[in-house]
């Protein structure tokens, strides 16, 4: 096993790869709706925190990797949602090559870094609890500690921030 | 005379480069870069103390707002007008200016591409003087601040060794290292609270743009839009 960075950036070249498969407008589509779940996960964050300590109650290891395979498990729902089935695409013809590519590359990168970033977020939200099943090795190199700070959930004072670019996209989006 | 011989075809070949450019472009919109590029530098160079001080008025403006502007005390204000620190300092006048032309001419770039001066932009000779006199012009302004990212090699002898394609990596390299110093320096001007900020605005003008760039996205949608996979 390798350092964690390396794992969550083999975990972006693959988003990739799909974005390049299914290009931009697609690939915008799914970017909304990853949006809009990191803000609707992070706003409920605390509440169900606090909900699944009264539930649940103790605290330790178990209860935290319960925690973050509660909104990983959330969270990859609502993003495999978003790409299969009745997909959320914009309609029109995207560029041609090579300016359409490198955009669907460039978006196909943004929501790497968004569901890489997210998952990788509530590892460290609740101390890396899958290293309890030997799934994570720990501490994180100096790369990996820099990278924490930049993860989604870590970008922006308030998660209401991400909904601009979700309102900005929806309201194009209608208008057609 | 090797050396003369090889100094002299890179000319040839950037001067021809540069004709080609004109030709493409045309006669009207090569004379519009150049009549801009001319007259641009000529103003910076003469009265660019006007444009450094409206600059630094911006720095007095935002101080004076930050301290409450004409509010109750408008005293305040007024101190925090002098203590300003100026946006454009002296020592950084000449690269403000030479920032000032760069915008300005790239602004001729496409302003030239513009209907009226596109439509009756000859391909002739013209043209091509014109391109290559654009040539001339960028590279005597360009050259001297290309060439600090070339690090010469000097022998042990005291002789500068001749620029090979291994040195193409050596300017990449320091093109890299001036644009991450160049980024990490605006990225240090900007206060935490402020950094999020210009983030969320490059991402969500990002997102308008990629999006905005799909074409026929005012028709109907197809029913590919809301395509259901198994």
């Amino acid at each position: 096993m390798g350092p964690l960075e390396v794992i969550f950036g083999i975990i972006v070249i693959f988003i990739m790869l799909v974005a390049l498969a299914r290009g931009y407008p697609k690939e915008l589509g799914n970017t909304v709706i990853i949006l809009a779940t990191i803000f609707v996960l992070s706003f409920l964050e605390a509440r169900i925190i606090s909900l699944f300590g009264r539930v649940v109650g103790g605290d330790g290891q178990a209860n935290n990797l319960l925690l973050s395979t509660l909104f990983e498990l959330g969270f990859v729902s609502a993003v495999f949602a978003s790409y299969a089935g009745i997909t959320f695409d914009f309609p029109g013809r995207p560029l041609s090559a090579p300016t359409g590519p490198l955009l669907t590359l460039a978006i196909g990168l943004l929501n790497g870094y968004l569901i890489a970033g997210t998952l990788w977020y509530y590892q460290d939200r609740f101390q890396y609890p899958t290293q309890l099943l030997g799934l994570i090795q720990l501490p994180l190199t100096v790369t990996g500690q820099s990278l924490v700070a930049v993860l989604p959930q870590n970008l922006f004072e308030s998660p209401v921030y991400w909904m601009i670019p979700v309102a900005v996209l929806i309201i194009l989006r209608v208008r057609g | 005379m090797t050396d003369q011989l090889g100094t002299l075809i890179t000319l040839l070949l950037y001067i021809l480069f540069f004709a080609w450019i004109g030709y493409q472009r045309g006669s009207k919109r090569e004379a519009v870069v150049a009549i801009t590029a001319v007259v641009a530098w000529i103003v910076l160079q003469e009265g660019g103390d006007i444009f450094v001080r409206i600059v630094n008025l911006g720095s007095k403006f935002v101080a004076f707002v930050r301290a409450g502007g004409l509010g109750a005390n408008p005293d305040a204000a007024f101190g925090a007008l002098g203590d300003a620190p100026p946006w454009v300092t002296a020592d950084q006048r000449d690269e403000f200016l030479f920032i000032l032309w760069v915008i300005v001419l790239l602004l001729a770039y496409v302003v030239s591409n513009l209907k009226p001066f596109a439509k009756g932009s000859k391909s002739d000779g013209w043209a091509v003087l014109l391109g290559i006199f654009n040539g001339l012009l960028f590279a005597a302004v360009l050259l001297p601040k290309l060439a600090t990212l070339v690090t010469p090699v000097v022998t042990e002898a005291g002789q500068v060794e001749p620029v090979g394609i291994a040195n193409l990596f050596g300017v990449l390299r320091s093109g890299f290292g001036l644009v991450q110093e160049s980024l990490g320096g605006l990225w240090g001007f900007f206060e935490p609270a402020q950094r999020s900020i210009l983030l969320l605005v490059l991402l969500t003008i990002f997102l308008l743009l990629a999006a905005s760039t799909l074409k026929g996205s005012s028709k109907k949608p197809s029913p590919s839009s809301a395509e259901k996979r198994s």
